[in-house]
């Protein structure tokens, strides 16, 4: 298998006022392509800092990070923000949809800022649509929309560009049971039938269960990782 | 209440730059305000002063007219109740010949000198002279001359020096009695080339040969003596004379207020940015404060309570806009008063604020008002808010654009249109105001519906200009609150700036144009001048034409329509349109009129005063004039802007018999092709200067006319400066807020991929064409307030046209476009370098 994300003794420190909080020590994992991984621990176990720090959002304090092989502290920030609008979909708890664009916009954002035009893309963008079962909702603004379908804009975001990897930060903790179970199989979907690498943060066993591994992260370390339910 | 005084003053020193934009808007508000209802009286007392330095503590001035025997009079020996003295004068010119230093073929160069004979006792106590020097134990009388300190100084003359002066033809040798400072009588304006000399009041009437007889009387009342009884008494013992104050102080306030309406108007646009600013700034407060409202409420606050809170912060920053505002109206009034006090025409005078607590109290109210009134409607909006929705954090403080606004936007810009046009001309000053209101108002509540419209039309080129994140910007601008208020905010200064330079201009261009009308070259007077004058006057070397003007500078009632007219010209109606233009209004052939009027009583009123006045071709005037009511038949109307439009025109004969006026009290010269014509002026004041003579090229005239006028607009060009820099600031402080809002959604985007570049790029294509549109929507707002101008100067006694200028609206769109991008600068760099996950991870 071919590895997608790699990371080697990984640090983060965050300083409060005079204190320096380790929030990430010695991470090394691997995760390979096509895998749907889930990042478990509780409240303040660095497991979102994590998945901020392998998107290229947020920079280790020490270590490294690779994806696709491609080492992300050598970027410069055209290069990592080309790294994000290309090889990574990002999908949040809160949606982080940009409210006073549409739904086919926000869809399109990740397109737009890579300077492409969207005709060529018109028939992808509404294969997307249709997946996300949204097709219908395009010309709505995401105050107009339900937290299942807000979280589904999110999905079809990440999925514009073509990313090899979908990092989803507790893409349910803001949803009801019946939207949870919908946007999972959705996510699931998309791992099955295109390949994605997904690599989600969850509080929950339930979620978790809809992915094939799950590394369980506590006081900033790696302490177990296992095989889910497949 | 303890804990909410300090929960509000915390709130104030937290938001350094808010408070300050919310405090400086509202000074500058009580500031113009204190400035604008302060400078009438000011400027009347100073006017006051400047009169009195004349006539001193005299209350009364008695004085001959047509009707009086002589040019003399004898002082009425009786005493009259509640007179302490009456100062008699006789004044005449004198010449001195200044002695040459150049040779033989050098000209003479000469100096004009006032002089007026007064008794030096009687002129202490009327007029007080300071004296820098003066004869010791010698008494002023005979030939003695109390020069003043420039013309001493100028010519080198003291204390028991001989000067000799050509006065009435012959050459009189006088002794210095004294030099008098520059108060009084001796404050000579260093520009003007006449300076004042006293010589006693005998010597003055053994040259006049009128001993025991004055010119003028100077009448001093007793303390406590009521000045209407005494005039009263005074004119039944003088009943051949006028008898009147120096000056009227209610006309002069009449005149002021054609300054005042204008400073009103500009404050009336600072007030409306202001309650902009406070009204805009508050909504972001309230919304900032929904939590802590929402904590209050919880633990038992009341509505009252927290509304109280609220209130009590704009409150403070009323009371410390007014106190601030009192100060700056106070610098700002001075600033007003020294610049108008260097008036052309009237000569420099000294620099008096005139104010009283009453404007302060005003202004302070003000203040307080604007702050309270402009934050009410955000707070009473938060005040409804169900404390559920308030407590679990469910306000959606999202306002989806509502149509009936740019419905209501379309209607008052008509209404603001139309409105100045439509009113009859009684109505026109409160139409005009109410016109310029709604177009101001209709202009702001079109703004979103402009910039979805501007966006409709060059968003699509956005992509070539500025590629996708062109693309994105146009997005991002529709409907954003805080950009279409910052475009608003820019709206409103440039319209401000617009218009006030555009009417300067105008002005500008109509008085140029005025002086176009004159197609003479000098205007000039010479005392006593008949027949044998003008003669004199054709033959001075240069004089191609001559035309003897009589006219009437001062009021002429007209006692059928109640109205002060303020210039009447009786003219020959042969050659009249040789000297000045004559445009006859609503298609009347200028020929006939110019015929009709050697008919009969007929008059011809400018068209300003038809429409004050309501007049029709056959309507009867009835004149107050001097030999008594006389009734005119207008026959027509032309256009003037003399006297701002106060004026007609009939027969020269009419003029001479109704207004008893035998002399002539102008001539308007026309020089030959090709000659000088301040050398020609030279010529004719040289020719006549020993019965005295006034002359003005119309060259000078324009010139002072436009520095006068220069000197009016300086300030109101100052008044938009400060709206502008309101506005400015209020943009400032808007792009701060709204990339504080923006923050989440600029961290979303960089989160899918927009590197800082793009960033950057994104926020001045929005900058760029927020300030577009507002340099757009500030041109169209500013013509359309032009527009109705010219009713509202009609009304208010200016009646110019306005010249709209090509440059300055492109300059109005580059400044709104640079203004933006400024703005934008710092908040576009700090956001491009801004941590991603702190802005997207919290709510």
């Amino acid at each position: 298998m071919t590895p997608m994300i790699e990371t080697e003794k990984l640090y983060k420190t965050y300083q409060l006022g005079e204190v320096a909080v380790e929030v990430l020590k010695d991470i090394n994992l691997t995760i390979h392509q096509g895998e749907f991984v889930t990042i478990m621990g509780p409240s303040g176990s660095g497991k979102s800092t994590l998945l901020y720090l392998v998107g290229g959002l947020d920079q280790p304090t020490a270590g490294t990070i690779r994806l696709g092989g491609t080492l992300l502290s050598g970027l410069s920030d055209k290069e990592q923000s080309i790294m994000r609008r290309r090889q990574v979909g990002f999908v949040f708890q809160f949606y982080n949809l940009v409210p006073n664009l549409t739904v086919e916009d926000n869809i399109l954002l990740p397109l737009l800022l890579d300077g492409k035009k969207v005709k060529p893309h018109r028939e992808r963008l509404e294969n997307i649509m249709e997946t996300v079962e949204l097709s219908d909702r395009k010309d709505h603004t995401p105050r107009e929309l339900s937290g299942g379908q807000q979280q589904r804009v999110a999905i079809a975001r990440a999925l514009m560009n073509d990313p090899e990897v979908i990092l989803a930060d507790e893409p349910t903790g803001n949803l009801d049971s019946r939207t949870t179970e919908e946007v999972m199989l959705l996510l699931s979907k998309i791992n099955r039938e295109q390949g994605k690498t997904i690599v989600q943060v969850s509080h929950s066993v339930e979620t978790a269960a809809y992915g094939n591994r799950i590394i369980q992260v506590k006081d900033g370390k790696v302490w177990d990782e296992n095989e889910g339910n497949d | 209440m303890g804990i909410i005084l300090k929960y509000i003053l915390k709130n104030i020193a937290e938001k350094k730059f808010r408070t300050f934009l919310i405090v400086i808007s509202v000074t500058c508000s009580a500031a113009l305000f204190f400035a604008s209802s302060a400078i009438a009286g000011t400027m009347t007392v100073m006017y006051g002063n400047q009169m009195r330095m004349q006539t001193g503590e005299a209350a009364l001035l008695i004085y001959t007219n047509e009707q009086s025997p002589s040019s003399f009079f004898r002082i009425a020996p009786d005493r009259v109740e509640g007179v302490a003295l009456t100062a008699g004068e006789i004044s005449m010119g004198g010449i001195y010949t200044v002695p040459r230093n150049g040779g033989e073929g050098a000209a003479a160069e000469t100096t004009q000198l006032y002089l007026r004979g007064f008794q030096l006792e009687e002129l202490e106590v009327m007029n007080p002279v300071i004296f820098r020097e003066k004869a010791v134990g010698r008494p002023f009388a005979g030939n003695h001359v109390i020069l003043s300190q420039l013309f001493a100084d100028q010519h080198g003359f003291q204390t028991g020096d001989q000067i000799q002066l050509e006065i009435s033809g012959a050459q009189r040798r006088l002794t210095v009695w004294g030099i008098a400072r520059p108060t009084g009588l001796f404050r000579d304006s260093p520009q003007s080339e006449t300076r004042t000399a006293v010589i006693p009041l005998d010597y003055a009437a053994s040259l006049t040969g009128t001993r025991g007889s004055v010119s003028t009387a100077y009448v001093v009342l007793e303390d406590g003596a009521d000045i209407t009884t005494v005039q009263e008494m005074l004119q039944s013992h003088y009943p051949r004379h006028d008898v009147r104050p120096p000056f009227s102080e209610a006309d002069l306030s009449g005149m002021l207020e054609m300054i005042v309406v204008p400073f009103f108007l500009m404050t009336a646009m600072v007030l409306f940015i202001s309650v902009f600013i406070i009204y805009s700034t508050f909504k972001v407060i309230t919304v900032e404060r929904l939590p802590v409202i929402g904590t209050f409420r919880s633990i038992g606050a009341t509505r009252k309570t927290t509304d109280g809170v609220l209130l009590g912060e704009s409150l403070a920053y009323g009371v410390l806009g007014g106190i601030l505002g009192n100060l700056a109206g106070i610098g700002i009034l001075y600033a007003m008063t020294a610049i108008l006090a260097n008036d052309p025409w009237s000569g420099s005078m000294d620099v008096a604020m005139q104010f009283g607590p009453e404007h302060l109290v005003r202004a302070f109210f003000l203040a307080v008002g604007v702050a309270v009134v402009s934050s009410w409607i955000p707070i009473a909006r938060v005040s409804k808010i169900p404390i559920k929705e308030l407590v679990l954090n469910l306000v959606d403080s999202h306002r989806s654009p509502r149509r009936w606004k740019s419905l209501a936007a379309v209607l008052l810009l008509a209404a603001g249109v139309a409105l100045p046009r439509l009113a009859p001309y009684a109505m026109a000053m409160p139409a005009s105001l109410l016109g310029l209101a709604a177009t101001n108002t209709g202009v702001v509540m079109a703004v979103p519906l402009l910039t979805r419209i501007f966006l409709l039309v060059f968003g699509p080129l956005y992509g070539l200009l500025f590629g996708n994140e062109g693309l994105l910007a146009v997005k991002n601008l529709r409907d954003n609150k805080n950009i279409l208020n910052n475009i608003t905010l820019l709206t409103i200064g440039i319209t401000v700036l617009l218009m006030i330079n555009t009417i300067s201009y105008s002005v500008g261009v109509e008085v140029l144009n005025a002086y176009k009308d004159w197609q003479f070259d000098i205007m000039v007077s010479i005392n006593g001048a008949d027949r044998s004058t003008e003669q004199a006057l054709r033959a001075v070397p240069g004089v191609a034409a001559t035309y003897a003007a009589r006219e009437e500078w001062g009021e002429v009632r007209v006692t059928s329509h109640d109205y002060p007219m303020r210039y009447l010209q009786g003219i020959d109606p042969v050659n009249y349109r040789d000297y000045i233009a004559f445009r006859p209004l609503d298609g009347a052939d200028g020929d006939e009129l110019m015929a009709r009027l050697s008919e009969g009583r007929y008059i011809i009123p400018a068209g300003m005063m038809q429409k004050a006045l309501e007049l029709q071709v056959g309507d009867m005037l009835t004149l107050e004039m001097p030999t008594g009511p006389r009734q005119y038949e207008v026959i027509g109307f032309y256009d003037s802007l003399m006297m701002n439009g106060s004026n007609a025109i009939i027969h020269q004969q009419y003029f001479r018999s109704d207004m008893n006026r035998s002399y002539v009290d102008t001539y308007f010269v026309r020089v030959d092709e090709g000659a000088d014509d301040a050398a020609v002026l030279a010529a004719i004041n040289s020719k006549f200067r020993r019965r005295g003579v006034w002359g003005q090229t119309n060259r000078m005239m324009e010139e002072m006319n436009t520095e006068s006028n220069n000197q009016f607009f300086v300030i109101l060009k100052g008044f938009s400066l400060l709206a502008m820099a309101i506005g400015v600031f209020g943009v400032f402080n808007n792009y701060v807020i709204s990339f504080m809002e923006r923050r989440r959604s600029l961290a979303i985007m960089k989160s899918v991929g927009m590197s800082r570049r793009q960033v950057i790029k994104m926020i001045f294509a929005e900058a760029i064409t927020g300030g577009c549109i507002a340099g757009v929507t500030g041109v169209v707002g500013s013509i359309l307030m032009l527009l109705g101008i010219p009713a509202f100067m009609d009304a208010a006694g200016i009646p110019i046209g306005v010249h709209f200028v090509g440059t300055f609206f492109l300059a109005a769109i580059i400044g709104g476009i640079l203004i933006a991008v400024l703005a934008s600068i710092s908040p576009a760099l700090k956001n491009a370098r801004m941590n991603i996950v702190e802005a997207i991870k919290y709510e």
